[in-house]
C-alpha cells in the first residue's frame, strides 16, 4: 500500500513536471542563439529586441485585453447577481445552476461551432468583437459563478437582518455589509473572466470573424514553421510570467477567504 | 437544512433575468446548432426542412471512427489523470499541513489553467523533436543509437500533450469532495479495525465519487475537444474530433459539423449513464 502510494505520487509529480519543464524550456529557448535547432545554444537577447520592434502582435494583444476586460466585467456582474440570487431560490435553484454550468460539459471546439451556427443562423449576430465577448463569457461564467458561490453560500444573512434592525437602508446594507464580504468572490470572478478569456482559443476560432486575438495569433504562428517562431517563444515566456503572477495573486486572495 | 432567507433585495429577480438571458444567448444557440444537423442550409442561409443526409455523409466519410478514436484517447488520458491524480488529491486533502510544499503544489495546479494552449504545444513539440533535449539525453546515455521518431507526431505525443493541461481539472473536484468528508470518519474507520485499503475502498472512494465523476467529466471533455494538441503534436496521423469539426466548418458544411456534434453529445450521454448507475449502487447501504 505504501509503496503503491509512493509510486502513484511520483507519477503525479511526473505529470506536473510534464506541464512545467516544456514551459521552462520555452523560456530557455527564447534567450538562445539557435532556438529552431531544438537546443538553445548561446545566450542572446536578440529575439526580445526583435519582438519589441515587431508590431504584428500588438493589435491582437490589444483586442485580447479589450475582450478580456469586457468578459471580466460581465462575469463580475452576472456572478454577483446569480451568486446572491441562487442561494435564496428554492425550486428553481438546481435547474438554473445546472444550466449555468452546462458549458463545462461541452468540448470547446463543439461549443464554438454551435455558438457560431446559433448566432449566425438564428440570432443573426455578425461575427466579431461582441460574438467573441459572448462566447468567452459563456466559457468563463461557470468558473466565475463557482468562485462566487464559494463565498455567497457561506454568507451569514443574519448580518443583513441585524443591519436592517439597526436602521440601515437597503443600499447601505448592500454597499457597507454585503459587498465588502463578497469582495473576494467578486474579484475571483473577475480574474477568472479575464484570464480564461485572455487564453481562450477553441471557441474563438469559430466566432472571431475578422478580429485576431492573441491566442489566435499564437496559434497561427505556432502552426507555421516561420522565422517568426522565436518571437513567439519570447511573447509566450512573457505571457507565462504574467499568468503565473496573476495566479499567485488569485491563490493569495482565495486562500484568505476560505480560511 | 438552512431556511432560505426572506430578504431578497431583488437578487432572485436579477438571477431570473440572467437565467432568461442565458437561455436566449447560450441555450437557444446551442440547441439550434444541434438542430442544424437535420435541417438544411445553403451557405449561411437556413432552409427549413428535414434530412438525414448529414448523418449518411458522416458514416460514409468514416467520421464515426474519428469520434471513437478521440473518445478512446480522451478516456486513456482521463484514466491516467485519475490514477495519478487521486493520490495527490488525497495527500492535499488529508496529509498536507499548510506549508511551503502545499502552497507550491497549489500554485502548480492553478497556473496551467491560464497558460496559452499554443505555447504549451509548441514547447512540447520542441522538447520531443528529433534534435530536442529528450532525444539528446537518450543519445548521450547511449540508450538509443538514433533519435526516437515516435516521440513526436504520434498518438503518444498527443497523449503526453493532453495529460498536462487536463491533470489539474481532475485534482480540483476530487480534492473538494475529499475535504467535505468528516475527519471523524477516518478515526472511526481506524478504531473499528479497518485496514488502510479497506478504509479507501469502503469509505473514501464512495464518498469521493461525486468529485471523481466531476473530475472525469472535467478531463474527458476538454481532451475530447482539444484542437491545439492534435494539430501541433499529432502530425495528422490520426484524425481527432476537433480536426473533423474544423475541416467541416472550413468547407462550410455546417450541417455535417452539427451532425458530428450530436454524435459527440450522444456519446457523452452514453458514457455518463454507467456513472450514475454506479453512484446509485454505491449509495445503497453496503451489505458486505
Amino acid at each position: 500500500m505504501a509503496t503503491l502510494r509512493f509510486v502513484l505520487l511520483s507519477g503525479s509529480a511526473g505529470i506536473l513536471l510534464l506541464i512545467y519543464v516544456p514551459v521552462l524550456w520555452l523560456a530557455l529557448l527564447s534567450v538562445g542563439a539557435e532556438p529552431l535547432s531544438g537546443l538553445p545554444g548561446g545566450f542572446t537577447t536578440v529575439w526580445y529586441l526583435a519582438l519589441a520592434s515587431n508590431r504584428n502582435w500588438v493589435q491582437p494583444a490589444i483586442s485580447s485585453i479589450e475582450i478580456a476586460l469586457c468578459v471580466a466585467l460581465l462575469c463580475m456582474l452576472a456572478a454577483l447577481a446569480a451568486g446572491r440570487g441562487l442561494p435564496r431560490m428554492r425550486r428553481a435553484r438546481v435547474p438554473i445552476t445546472l444550466a449555468f454550468l452546462l458549458p463545462l460539459g461541452i468540448p470547446g471546439t463543439v461549443t464554438g461551432l454551435m455558438l457560431f451556427a446559433g448566432y449566425r443562423f438564428v440570432l443573426g449576430i455578425h461575427m466579431g468583437f461582441w460574438s467573441l465577448v459572448l462566447s468567452h463569457f459563456v466559457w468563463a461564467f461557470p468558473f466565475a459563478l463557482i468562485s462566487m458561490l464559494v463565498v455567497t453560500s457561506r454568507f451569514d444573512h443574519g448580518l443583513l437582518d441585524a443591519a436592517a434592525d439597526l436602521g440601515a437602508s437597503p443600499r447601505q446594507r448592500f454597499w457597507q455589509i454585503e459587498c465588502p464580504l463578497l469582495m473576494p468572490g467578486l474579484v475571483g470572478a473577475g480574474l477568472f473572466g479575464f484570464l480564461l478569456s485572455f487564453t481562450e482559443l477553441p471557441r474563438s476560432i469559430f466566432v472571431s470573424g475578422a478580429i485576431q486575438t492573441l491566442p489566435l495569433f499564437n496559434w497561427a504562428e505556432a502552426s507555421t514553421q516561420s522565422s517568426q517562431v522565436p518571437l513567439i517563444f519570447c511573447l509566450n515566456t512573457l505571457l507565462t510570467v504574467l499568468s503565473t503572477a496573476a495566479s499567485v495573486a488569485m491563490i493569495g486572495l482565495l486562500g484568505r477567504t476560505t480560511r | 437544512m438552512v431556511r432560505a432567507p426572506g430578504r431578497s433585495d431583488g437578487a432572485v429577480a436579477q438571477t431570473g433575468l440572467l437565467a432568461a438571458g442565458w437561455g436566449v444567448a447560450v441555450l437557444l444557440p446551442l440547441l439550434s446548432g444541434l438542430l442544424l444537423a437535420i435541417m438544411q442550409h445553403r451557405g449561411l442561409h437556413l432552409r427549413w426542412g428535414f434530412s438525414l443526409a448529414a448523418y449518411r455523409d458522416l458514416v460514409a466519410t468514416g467520421r464515426i471512427g474519428v469520434v471513437l478514436d478521440t473518445a478512446w484517447m480522451a478516456a486513456l488520458v482521463s484514466v491516467l489523470c485519475l490514477v495519478f491524480g487521486f493520490p495527490l488529491a488525497l495527500w492535499l486533502a488529508r496529509d498536507a499541513r499548510s506549508g511551503f510544499a502545499m502552497q507550491l503544489v497549489w500554485l502548480c495546479l492553478t497556473v496551467p489553467f491560464f497558460l496559452d494552449p499554443s505555447a504549451r504545444g509548441l514547447a512540447l513539440r520542441l522538447m520531443l523533436s528529433a534534435g530536442g533535449p529528450v532525444n539528446s539525453v537518450l543519445l548521450h546515455l547511449h540508450l538509443v543509437h538514433q533519435p526516437v521518431r515516435w516521440l513526436l507526431f504520434s498518438d503518444f505525443a498527443v497523449m503526453i500533450g493532453l495529460l498536462g493541461p487536463n491533470f489539474p481539472n481532475m485534482i480540483w473536484p476530487i480534492y473538494l469532495s475529499l475535504t467535505l468528508i468528516d475527519p471523524a470518519l477516518f478515526d472511526a474507520s481506524r478504531d473499528l479495525g479497518a485496514s488502510p485499503s479497506q478504509t479507501l475502498r469502503l469509505m473514501i472512494l464512495p464518498l469521493a465519487l461525486p468529485g471523481i465523476l466531476a473530475g472525469v467529466i472535467m478531463t474527458f471533455i476538454p481532451a475530447l475537444g482539444d484542437n491545439v494538441v492534435p494539430d501541433l503534436l499529432g502530425g495528422g496521423r490520426t484524425e481527432y474530433i476537433a480536426d473533423s469539426v474544423m475541416a467541416l466548418s472550413t468547407s462550410m458544411n455546417y450541417a455535417g459539423a452539427s451532425a458530428l456534434a450530436t454524435v459527440v453529445f450522444a456519446l457523452l450521454g452514453l458514457l455518463l449513464l454507467p456513472f450514475f448507475t454506479l453512484r446509485r449502487m454505491l449509495a445503497r447501504p453496503a451489505t458486505a
